[in-house]
C-alpha cells in the first residue's frame, strides 16, 4: 500500500507544478488596438500581434454602443477563420474570439488576418480591415516535458520491479528458513 | 522450494528488450514529430498508449477476477484480481502522469482544471482512484466477507473501464480518439510499429510482474499458514 500512498503524492505533487494560469482579457493584456466605425460608433479591437504556438490567442472586441445585429468574420490568410455575432440593441458589449495554440504549426510572419464585418440581414458587408501578425515558434521547451515523461515510467517500472524482486527474495528466504 | 521461473524469465526478458527497441524507435530512428505543437514531447505517445492500454487490460482483469470469485470463491481468481489491481495503479500512474506532462506540452493552459473539464481525464483519474480505494480495502485481515466484498468492489471496473475509454468519443474531451476512426488508417506507419512495440513491451512486462506479484502472495500464503499451524 505504500507504493500506492507514494504514487498519489507523486501524482499530486504535479498540481502546484501546473500553476493555474488565466488568459488575460484586460484591455492592457493586449499590445494592439484598432477600431473600426460601425454606424458612428467605434468598434475597438483588442489583439496581440504575435501569435505563440502552443497558447491561445484572442480577439477581444468592444464597442458602446449598437443598434444592429452584425456578424463579425476572423479569417486568417491560409483559410483557418472564426466568426462571431454581434447582438443589436445592446450597450457597453464585450465578446472575443479564441483561436487554440495549435491552430498554426509552423512559424509565419506578415500574415494576414482579415476582420469582415456583415449585416446579420442580408449578409451584406459593411467594412474590413486586414491586421498583420507574427507567428512564433517557442523554442525546444517540450524536451523538459518529454525527459520529465520519460523519468516516469523508468522510474515506476524499476522502483516496482525492484519492489518485487526483493520483497520475493525477503519471502523465499523466510519460507526456507521455515521449512528448515 | 524450486520455483519454475523459466518461461517468466524470458518473457520478462522479451518485455524489457522490446522497451528498450521502443526506446531507441521512438527516439532515435524516428526524428521530431511534425505536426504537433510540441513534436519531441510526443514520443511519449509510444509509451503513454501502451501504458493506458495495459492499464485497462489490468482492471479487466481485476473484474474478470472478482466476478470468478463471486460466482465459485475460486482462491486463485482472488489472487489475480488483487494482484491485477496493483499493477493496474502502477501502469496508471505512468499513463496519468505522462499524459498530464505530453499534456502541458501539447495543449499548453491549465492542467487542473482540464482534469475537472474533460471527461477522459477525469473519468479514468476516478477510476484509478477507485483502485486505490480497492486495494486499501484489501489491507485488512483476508476474510471470506471481505474477500467477496472487494470482489464486489472490484466488478465497478465493469462501467469505470469502458467509461474511461469512450469517454473521448461520447462526452465532452479533447483526446484524441485513434481506434475505430479513420485516422487509425492514416497513422504514418513509422508510429504504427513503434505504437504496436509499445503495446507489445508492456502487456509482456505485465503478465511478467503479474507472476512475480503472485508468486509473493503465495509465498505469504504459505507463511501465514505455517505460522498459523505452529500456534
Amino acid at each position: 500500500m505504500r507504493i500506492g500512498l507514494i504514487l498519489i503524492c507523486i501524482l499530486f505533487s504535479f498540481v502546484p507544478f501546473t500553476a493555474a494560469e488565466q488568459y488575460c482579457h484586460d484591455d492592457n493584456c493586449f499590445t494592439n488596438l484598432d477600431s473600426i466605425n460601425l454606424n458612428g460608433e467605434d468598434l475597438q479591437i483588442y489583439y496581440n500581434s504575435l501569435f505563440t504556438i502552443g497558447e491561445n490567442w484572442f480577439v477581444v472586441f468592444h464597442i458602446i454602443n449598437i443598434e444592429d445585429d452584425y456578424n463579425l468574420e476572423l479569417i486568417f490568410e491560409d483559410g483557418n477563420s472564426k466568426s462571431l455575432a454581434l447582438p443589436g440593441g445592446s450597450s457597453n458589449y464585450t465578446d472575443s474570439v479564441s483561436f487554440s495554440g495549435s491552430t498554426f504549426m509552423s512559424e509565419k510572419f506578415n500574415f494576414n488576418l482579415e476582420l469582415r464585418i456583415t449585416q446579420s440581414q442580408g449578409g451584406e458587408i459593411i467594412a474590413n480591415t486586414t491586421f498583420k501578425i507574427d507567428i512564433n515558434k517557442p523554442s525546444d521547451d517540450d524536451m523538459f516535458y518529454l525527459w520529465g515523461g520519460m523519468t516516469i515510467f523508468w522510474v515506476a517500472i524499476g522502483s516496482y520491479t525492484l519492489y518485487l524482486s526483493s520483497k520475493f527474495r525477503e519471502l523465499s528466504n523466510k519460507v526456507e528458513r521455515i521449512e528448515k | 522450494m524450486k520455483y519454475k521461473i523459466e518461461w517468466r524469465e524470458t518473457v520478462g526478458f522479451l518485455g524489457f528488450f522490446l522497451i528498450f527497441a521502443t526506446l531507441y524507435f521512438s527516439l532515435i530512428y524516428t526524428g521530431p514529430a511534425k505536426f504537433f505543437t510540441a513534436p519531441n514531447a510526443q514520443k511519449l505517445f509510444f509509451f503513454h498508449v501502451p501504458s493506458g492500454l495495459v492499464t485497462y487490460l489490468a482492471f479487466l482483469m481485476v473484474v474478470g477476477g472478482s466476478a470468478f470469485y463471486l460466482y465459485n470463491q475460486s482462491y486463485y481468481a482472488d489472487r489475480i484480481a488483487k494482484c491485477s489491481a496493483e499493477l493496474g495503479i502502477v501502469f496508471g500512474f505512468m499513463s496519468l502522469a505522462s499524459g498530464t506532462l505530453w499534456m502541458k506540452a501539447e495543449w499548453g493552459g491549465d492542467i487542473f482544471s482540464r482534469f475537472l473539464t474533460d471527461m477522459r481525464l477525469a473519468t479514468t483519474l476516478a477510476m484509478w482512484l477507485l483502485y486505490i480505494a480497492y486495494l486499501v480495502y484489501r489491507r485488512q485481515p483476508e476474510t471470506s466477507i471481505v474477500k467477496s466484498n472487494a470482489a464486489v468492489f472490484g466488478m465497478s471496473g465493469l462501467i469505470m473501464v469502458p467509461l474511461s475509454y469512450l469517454s473521448s468519443r461520447f462526452l465532452r474531451s479533447h483526446h484524441p480518439v485513434i481506434v475505430g476512426t479513420a485516422e487509425q488508417d492514416s497513422l504514418d506507419p513509422s508510429l504504427r510499429i513503434g505504437l504496436y512495440m509499445g503495446i507489445l513491451a508492456f502487456t509482456l512486462l505485465y503478465f511478467f510482474l503479474l507472476n512475480i506479484r503472485m508468486q509473493i502472495e503465495e509465498l505469504d500464503k504459505i507463511i501465514f499458514s505455517r505460522k498459523m499451524g505452529d500456534l
